[in-house]
């Protein structure tokens, strides 16, 4: 997962500072919750500092992914193909990535997949 | 002991004669205080009293609360006291739906938002000390007391429920119960019924006003931080006594 711009050395400090990690430890594709022990405090913490740090509003459930699950299954119901479901909530990622997002979503026990790449790309976004 | 305080403290209420005295005590510490008031009224009380106080301001919105103290003492509140409460004392059958919308929009909701707002900014130095001040009415309140007793409740549970999520964070809270004390609308309740209340104190007196406001400034300061997500009775036993005995 490459990746450009400056958000994502500064969005990997503020990662790196709240979980106490080498700022070189954490790639664009660790995972917030998986690989970091992320909980919903510490997404508040990052909201807060990329709220203080960019100038940029956060919309914690677009930035974070918190309807993913939802958002598939509503899709399902409503015959809407899922990665378009996912394209239209969250605009700030790529079309490759939403198709990432809703076939690994579809495996039954997948764990949260909010990825680092994932928040500098809402932060480059938000910043535009 | 010398208390710490690692930033200004914010006294969100603080133009009641127990904010005014809480201040003078935290300034006596070494703390920066900046009160925050509803009306002129208190503005000018604290201005009297030579404190610091947040100007009126076109947003004054729960959520501008943190950006309006760093104008004024250049730093986010590190610590945060909530005295305010509206004078709202009815029978709930007699209250008008009107007033108990307003009710839950200024004794619950709009602390809910100034907790969160000021917690936030907390959160950039990852410490903060929170102090909810609460009453031995919560539990026991008396006829007409209902709403007054739910919203202090309220409050109880929004500054216990910050204790747990945000402790990990270095943002500790606890709220005190205080008894009646002979200030501001306690004075005036007193003057009726002030044997009686001697009476159901263990001490047979009532708490000298600075006896409190000493153990809020422990409370408001870091050392206290241990004080987590609890709810502290500073009634002089009060509450714990078997009514009538």
């Amino acid at each position: 997962m490459a990746m450009e711009g400056e958000s994502w050395p500064r969005v990997r400090a503020v990662l790196a500072e709240i979980f106490d990690r080498d700022a070189e430890d954490i790639l664009p594709e660790t995972l917030i919750m998986g690989d970091l022990g992320g909980e919903s405090v510490d997404l508040l913490e990052i909201a807060v500092r990329l709220n203080a740090d960019f100038g940029i509003p956060v919309d914690e459930d677009a930035a974070f992914l918190k309807s993913l699950r939802y958002l598939l299954a509503e899709s399902r119901e409503k015959g809407i193909e899922p990665e378009a479901a996912l394209r239209a909530a969250y605009p700030h990622l790529s079309a490759e990535r939403c198709a990432t997002l809703a076939r690994e979503a579809a495996r039954p026990q997948a764990a949260p997949l909010l990825c680092a790449a994932d928040i500098a790309a809402y932060a480059a976004a938000a910043r535009k | 002991m010398r208390l710490t305080f690692r930033g200004p403290v914010l006294l969100r209420g603080g133009g009641c004669e127990l904010g005014r005295l809480l201040a003078l005590a935290l300034r006596e510490e070494g703390a920066q205080t900046c009160s925050d008031c509803r009306s002129e009224e208190g503005r000018a009380a604290c201005a009297a009293d030579g404190l610091t106080v947040l100007p009126p301001a076109e947003d004054a919105a729960p959520e501008a609360l943190p950006e309006r103290c760093r104008a004024v003492c250049g730093a986010y509140p590190a610590h945060f006291v909530d005295l305010r409460h509206s004078r709202l004392e009815t029978l709930l059958a007699g209250a008008a739906p009107d007033e108990l919308e307003a009710w839950a929009a200024g004794d619950v909701a709009e602390r809910a938002r100034a907790l969160r707002a000021v917690t936030r900014a907390m959160l950039r130095t990852r410490f903060g000390r929170c102090v909810f001040v609460s009453s031995a009415a919560t539990e026991r309140p008396a006829p007409g007391q209902t709403l007054y007793s739910a919203a202090k409740a309220a409050g109880e549970a929004l500054f216990r429920g910050v204790g747990i999520e945000l402790a990990g964070k270095g943002i500790t809270a606890c709220a005190a119960r205080l008894p009646w004390l002979e200030l501001g609308r306690g004075r005036v309740f007193l003057e009726r019924r002030g044997e009686a209340a001697r009476r159901a104190m263990p001490a047979g007196r009532l708490p000298d006003p600075s006896e409190i406001v000493r153990a809020l400034c422990w409370l408001t300061s870091a050392e206290a931080a241990v004080v987590n997500a609890a709810t502290i009775p500073l009634d002089g036993g009060l509450s714990s006594r078997k009514a009538g005995a």
